[in-house]
């Protein structure tokens, strides 16, 4: 409660140079005894802050070694207490990970599953063999076409009698009433809706074309769907990021509470803010690299657990496709944005109370 | 080496600890600071170490008008200070050695100066052979005297003790006070806040006696 007074007080004392002290006789008096205590001269220095140069970067290293491992030890002793901090840290970092791991492997599927977006192009039932088969050399000379597959009405019938169970209603009829079909492959560079959009409107020009079919619509759906994914994804890490930054904040802020005698006797004998806030900030940064670790390894073991299952499943479409999961550098992203969370959250923590932890 | 020059001070709640204070301590002095419990012997104690901070008048340490060192410079203030507790403030987790060596980790001491000036101090107060031993297996006079050991081992210009001796039996007290003189012999300003009369008496030092926030006597 003394605190508060403090602050005013700076303002109320009476501001006068050092210098007052300087010729005092007593100042003599030190120098002349030698021994164990000649360094107390050291006294007569004008500025305080120079003692704090006196060891410089070597020990400022050593300590933060010291506090690296001393708060990393710390945590293994107490490991119970340890490991649950890292499972929720951990679990809270798992959820939107799978999220976006799950839509970028949809992603790089639908990419795959649009370079196979066959077009079926239906031609008028007045063509000419000879003239379909010339439209088909033209339109293969186009870049935006892979290849063409020509279906003959007769192929279409046989087709048609072997699937559709209606091969009654069919040969009933005196005439095919099925024409050609061109299946058009596009090449692989249109992977873009809109410029499948476009080569079907251009095949769709030509004069021996009925029409063009080409399921655009779930792939423009798919589209949608992944972007409100990847939305979810950022609404997701920001949530759950923000709640492990809190849980490290509460962490450390009981850490801090739990360690306030010591910090009172460590201030008594001339430990600046620096010092005390260090072995915390090295707590919530293994807090943070050990939740991330334990993090990478549920991934990893969800990944070899759903891997089969799912790989059946790409089967069943007859992909080649394989499955990516944790890349090396989405595990370094992942250890490196929650120790940084780790970090930040004892940051935060350390200045709201340790500020206010002084001897009294 | 400590001078009070009109130093009030008045906590927040209109409570005076301290009216107009005057006094010097020279360099290499040793003095007692006496008065009844409440007397503001701790305050003044505190202003020194700049726990607290004088509401009016000036402050000085050596060259320093502690009026104005910022709350950032008080570490280093407080490094050439040692403190004596009535609870000498041991950590319980760490060795004995590893309190005595607290400070000069603080000042960031080559570990290997630390074993030295540790174990010299630890030398001094007879308790050597405990360096490995956590405090809670200590005696309480073997505590304060880790507790002295910490506060001498970097040497510091000024030693402050707040009843030191308030729990111990006299034979321990007086061999702590002991300590103290020979502390005061090789250079360290000494100021020790008791009310123990006994042992003032006995030593024929100065005498600093507050009442009820005043110096009433300041004698030589």
């Amino acid at each position: 409660m003394n605190r508060r007074v403090q602050h005013s007080d700076k303002k109320k004392g009476v501001k006068k140079g050092p210098s007052a002290t300087r010729n005092k006789p007593s100042a003599k008096k030190s120098t002349r005894k030698q021994g164990a205590f000649a360094e107390s001269e050291s006294f007569s220095r004008s500025k305080v802050s120079e003692y704090s140069q006196s060891f410089g970067a070597r020990a400022w290293l050593d300590h933060h070694r010291f506090s690296c491992l001393d708060s990393g030890s710390r945590l293994l002793a107490m490991l119970g207490q340890s490991i649950m901090t890292w499972l929720v840290i951990a679990i809270a970092l798992v959820l939107p990970s799978m999220l976006y791991l799950g839509v970028q492997n949809v992603q790089q599927l639908g990419e795959g599953w649009q370079n196979s977006s066959d077009m079926s192009a239906y031609i008028s039932l007045k063509a000419k063999p000879l003239a379909i088969e010339q439209l088909q050399q033209r339109l293969l000379l186009s870049d935006a076409v892979e290849s063409i597959v020509l279906v003959t009405p007769e192929q279409a019938k046989q087709e048609f009698l072997q699937t559709s169970g209606l091969g009654s209603v069919l040969q009933s009829l005196d005439d095919n009433p099925l024409p050609a079909v061109l299946l058009i492959t596009p090449s692989l560079q249109q992977n873009q809706v809109q410029q499948l959009e476009r080569l079907r409107s251009t095949i769709a020009a030509e004069p021996l074309i009925d029409s063009v079919e080409i399921d655009l619509g779930w792939l423009a759906r798919l589209q949608q769907m992944m972007l409100l994914a990847q939305r979810l994804v950022v609404v997701l890490s920001v949530l759950l990021g923000g709640g492990v930054l809190l849980v490290i904040v509460n962490t450390i802020r009981l850490a801090i509470e739990n360690r306030r005698n010591e910090i009172v006797v460590v201030k008594m004998v001339g430990a600046t803010n620096g010092f005390v806030q260090r072995p915390f900030l090295y707590t919530g940064f293994w807090y943070g690299a050990g939740g991330g670790s334990l993090a990478l390894l549920m991934l990893m073991g969800a990944g070899l657990w759903l891997n089969e299952p799912i790989q059946r499943l790409i089967d069943e479409y007859q992909s080649d496709y394989l499955l990516t999961w944790v890349s090396l550098n989405f595990a370094l992203f992942l250890l490196g944005i929650s120790a940084f969370i780790g970090w930040l959250g004892a940051w935060l923590a350390v200045a709201r109370h340790l500020k206010h932890i002084e001897p009294s | 080496m400590i001078r009070f020059d009109n130093v009030s001070k008045r906590y927040g709640e209109g409570h005076d600890a301290l009216t107009a204070v005057n006094f010097e301590l020279a360099a290499a002095e040793m003095a007692f600071l006496t008065g009844h419990s409440g007397a503001g012997k701790s305050t003044l104690l505190k202003l020194i170490m700049l726990i607290e901070r004088a509401s009016r008048g000036r402050v000085f340490i050596g060259d320093h008008l502690l009026n104005q060192i910022s709350s950032s410079q008080i570490p280093y203030l407080r490094r050439q200070i040692g403190v004596v507790f009535q609870d000498p403030h041991l950590l319980m987790d760490r060795t004995v050695f590893d309190n005595v060596a607290l400070p000069l980790q603080i000042m960031g001491m080559p570990l290997r100066d630390q074993g030295r000036r540790a174990r010299a101090a630890l030398d001094k107060v007879g308790l050597l052979n405990k360096e490995k031993h956590f405090p809670i297996s200590l005696s309480g006079g073997e505590q304060q005297r880790v507790g002295i050991a910490r506060a001498i081992v970097n040497r510091p210009a000024i030693l402050l003790a707040d009843e030191p001796t308030g729990n111990l039996d006299p034979e321990l007290s007086a061999d702590i006070m002991q300590l103290f003189q020979d502390l005061n012999h090789v250079g360290a300003t000494v100021l020790i806040a008791t009310h123990d009369i006994s042992l003032i008496n006995r030593l024929n030092k100065r005498v600093l006696r507050l009442d009820q926030g005043r110096m009433i006597a300041a004698v030589e």
